[in-house]
């Protein structure tokens, strides 16, 4: 049986991202991979507290995780004619934590994501000199960066290769229609919530056993 | 190899985690999802001659 704890600081890592269809696929592999490494996801979906504004919501999240993962990718104009700016907002809000936060905020790290190599540098300069990467909208990909980034930042030797967590998600990731139907959910339509405890029912066996 | 230790928390979900502890174990128990590893084989042949004596 694995054993489990409860995430704290130096644990958890912030996920922003686009929360739409088009981006799910590389949500739930960032998800998973997260979880495989031995830290846990939160996202600004994972708070479910009406009273709350969403800038608060988003404010304290990020004050809870030393990592994030920041996905700048979608510059794209919507139907209605006019950009997102939530991602880079975001970002701007977790590089401010570190830089005039306390000793603790200041520990923080970042991996910066966009689909193309060099195309951040047409949209938002103040970013030059920053190692940003690309995911190229390929969810093996983001595992690979994820994971690397993973070891490197936290020199945790407990990480697996890229290769065997992109393995082991392509093989839950074949299970996860079986697993839908008998739990009565639309494969497609889950939320982040219960896609993370069926996360992390799944890798239980894989870690500290 | 240092352990992984699996983070986890009471999230406020609308299926069980009874429920999906269930679901897993049916859907990933035999599947390729394997989540333990293979004994050594030395200790199988060990094992076997055990069982034949």
């Amino acid at each position: 049986m694995a054993k489990t704890s409860s995430p704290d600081y130096n644990n958890s890592v912030f996920i922003n991202c686009p929360f739409d269809a088009a981006y799910s696929s590389t949500l739930r592999a960032l998800i998973f991979t997260i979880y495989r490494c031995g830290f846990f996801p939160l996202t600004a979906l994972a708070e479910d507290n009406g009273l709350e504004n969403r800038l608060s919501k988003i404010e304290k999240l990020i004050e809870q995780c030393r990592y994030g993962i920041h996905d700048i990718s979608r510059i794209e104009i919507s139907n209605i004619g006019l950009p997102r700016f939530n991602m880079p907002f975001e970002l701007g809000i977790f590089f401010g934590a570190k830089h005039f936060g306390n000793k603790k905020q200041k520990e923080k790290n970042a991996l910066i994501f966009d689909s193309e190599l060099f195309r951040y540098q047409q949209f938002i300069s103040d970013l030059n000199g920053v190692d940003i990467k690309a995911h190229q909208n390929n969810p093996q990909l983001a595992i690979k960066k994820v994971t690397e980034w993973l070891h490197s930042s936290s020199k945790r030797s407990s990480i697996p290769g890229y290769k065997i967590i992109t393995t082991e998600y392509a093989a839950f990731e074949k299970g996860l229609p079986a697993l839908s139907v008998k739990l009565g959910i639309d494969e497609n339509d889950i939320p982040f919530n219960n896609f993370c405890l069926i996360v992390e029912e799944a890798i239980k066996g894989k870690v500290a056993a | 190899m240092a352990e992984i230790i699996l983070k986890t928390v009471n999230r406020k979900t609308t299926i069980t985690r009874a429920a999906v502890r269930k679901a897993v174990q049916a859907v990933f128990a035999a599947g390729s999802f394997k989540l333990k590893e293979e004994q050594p084989k030395k200790t199988i042949k060990k094992a076997a001659r055990k069982s034949a004596a």
